[in-house]
């Protein structure tokens, strides 16, 4: 196994994460950060970020695993920060501590969900983000995905009836909410929660992000069905988005969110290890 | 808060150390026993606010990873029941060396309640382990691996989780972790048999242990054994929350508990 050590760092130390590092340190290569998916600690959920930062550490990457604060093992700050301020904040300290440590001052972050809200937040404003893989991270509906959604409940009458009385529930509880069908996607799930922002704020980030020349890695699973269930729908909704050869897109829908079982957590690693081969091994 | 490595460098085990506040000390270490597999994650959000509210309180608190968990070293495929009670022992002398407690208390939950329990057994006068406290402890092996299967197939066709009735490709997996056949016949061998194991032992259930607990097992005989043994232990409370350990809704769910930590204060005080 790789060396792995206790990295502490932000003010007091408050923050806590661990080092997967490599048998050899490449300065040239990027590290990954891995960041909370939702309220789950940096180990991840079954386990998923140990092994990965591991697998990960195999191939050659230095790996960060930790804790944003208050989850965890990292002390809530109580600065006057917003969530997201608190977030970027928290990953640039995590990007300075590697830098200082290590002399990498490239990363790529990695996130679950709430995890990829948070990574694509950070890359927007972060030039050390040269690289980011989102797994179940923002997308907006089509006109196709409505017609996979729902064209199988329009054929069946049974469930014409439940679909009504979802859409009168939904329409009674938006009274004082103006944004639109896209925009009001919301994943929860236990103690996942983030808003897709709106269409425009996220193209504009994104080119940004890919104007940097970071490279870009979305995964949807079965989790996000709710928001994007087909493979072309992701590049679709966000034409405006000049993705050039900087994006790669992998649809598996029989994967759950939190990739709960090995066979579906190897894939991931194959995958991630993969593209990681394509655009960042020198 | 102090995160750090310990035990065998080959095989470090990640553990977190609380220091007491020094104001309050009591000069009484607390060792937190966690779950493992699925459980694990369910309770660690509620154990790290615990461990801070206790040492706040003056107790000295470790809580750590079992070898094969979490952060430390090796994969839970190649972990086992005899490694997991040694590491609760290096946590304890860990403890011991870091604060300078001598006195140790053992909270230990789910199997990890079993484990504590074995090691308390074991060790108690050598590692002057002046008290043990169990939270929802595993009565039937049989019975604990048998839900866990149960959860698993339920799992695997769950429409929240799968699109479609998903396939496992290892028959040993059970909810994200693979329990080796060694393991199995360990959880067999070392789990509660003897009937008087609960002298002295105050345990806390979660509101639906106790009938869960029974449901699962349909045997009346066993029934009467578990309310004998639970009988003789030194004190027992009920928390105001159900576990739903059994529900498969509950895989993947944190517990939250604002009581949890004020009641276990108080048998710690007693």
């Amino acid at each position: 196994m790789n060396s792995e050590k206790v990295a502490t760092f932000g003010s007091n130390n408050a923050l806590t994460g661990i080092i997967s590092e490599p048998k050899e340190i490449d300065t040239n290569k990027p590290a990954l950060i891995i960041l909370n998916a939702g309220l789950v600690h940096h180990a991840g959920p079954f386990r998923l970020s140990t092994k990965f930062s591991r697998e990960i550490a195999e191939q050659g990457y230095l790996t960060l695993r930790f804790d944003l604060s208050g989850i965890g093992d990292s002390i809530n700050h109580s600065t006057n920060a917003d969530y997201s301020e608190q977030v970027i904040k928290d990953v640039g300290m995590a990007i300075n501590y590697i830098k200082k440590n290590y002399a990498i001052d490239k990363v790529i972050l990695f996130g679950i969900c709430t995890g990829a809200d948070n990574a694509h937040k950070v890359a927007a404003v972060n030039p050390n983000v040269v690289g980011a893989i989102f797994v179940d991270g923002y997308a907006y509906r089509t006109f196709k995905f409505l017609m996979c959604r729902y064209l199988p409940i329009l054929m069946d009458f049974s469930r014409i009836k439940n679909l009504l009385n979802r859409i009168m529930t939904y329409h009674f509880k938006r009274t004082n909410n103006k944004t639109s069908l896209a925009n009001a996607a919301f994943e929860t799930r236990g103690v996942f929660t983030w808003k897709l922002p709106p269409k425009k704020q996220v193209v504009d980030e994104l080119n940004k992000i890919l104007n940097g020349g970071a490279e870009l890695f979305y995964i949807f699973t079965g989790g996000s069905n709710h928001y994007c269930n087909y493979p072309s729908q992701f590049e679709k909704s966000l034409s405006k988005v000049k993705f050039g050869n900087q994006l790669k897109v992998r649809f598996d829908e029989d994967v759950d969110h939190t990739f709960i079982l090995e066979q579906d957590q190897r894939i991931l690693f194959r995958e991630v290890k993969s593209w990681l081969a394509d655009n960042f091994s020198g | 808060m102090t995160p750090f490595y310990f035990g065998n460098s080959r095989l470090p085990i990640y553990g977190v150390y609380h220091s007491a506040n020094q104001v309050k000390r009591k000069n009484q270490g607390i060792v937190i026993c966690y779950p493992i597999g699925h459980e694990y994650n369910r309770v660690h959000r509620l154990f790290c606010q615990s461990a801070i509210y206790w040492s706040e309180l003056g107790f000295d608190v470790i809580r750590f990873d079992y070898y094969g968990t979490g952060d430390s070293s090796g994969s839970f495929e190649n972990a086992n029941y005899r490694t997991w009670c040694e590491n609760v022992d290096d946590a304890i002398t860990e403890l011991k060396a870091i604060s300078g407690v001598k006195r140790i208390s053992l909270v230990g939950c789910r199997l990890g309640a079993n484990i504590a329990l074995n090691v308390y057994h074991h060790k108690y006068q050598q590692k002057n382990i002046n008290q043990l406290i169990l939270w929802d402890p595993i009565f039937n092996s049989d019975n604990y691996l048998l839900q866990l299967e149960r959860l698993n197939v339920e799992m695997l066709g769950d429409k929240n989780r799968f699109l479609k009735i998903k396939k496992q490709e290892t028959a040993l997996e059970l909810l994200g972790f693979v329990y080796s056949e060694l393991l199995r016949q360990e959880l067999n061998k070392q789990l509660v048999k003897s009937s008087n194991v609960f002298e002295g032992i105050s345990c806390l259930y979660s509101a639906d242990y106790l009938t869960d607990t029974k449901k699962d097992t349909f045997k009346a005989k066993t029934n009467r054994t578990l309310d004998n043994m639970l009988k003789k232990c030194f004190s027992q409370e009920s928390f105001d929350f159900d576990a739903n350990w059994g529900k498969l809704e509950s895989v993947g769910t944190a517990i939250k508990s604002v009581e949890f930590s004020t009641k276990i204060e108080s048998v710690l005080n007693q």
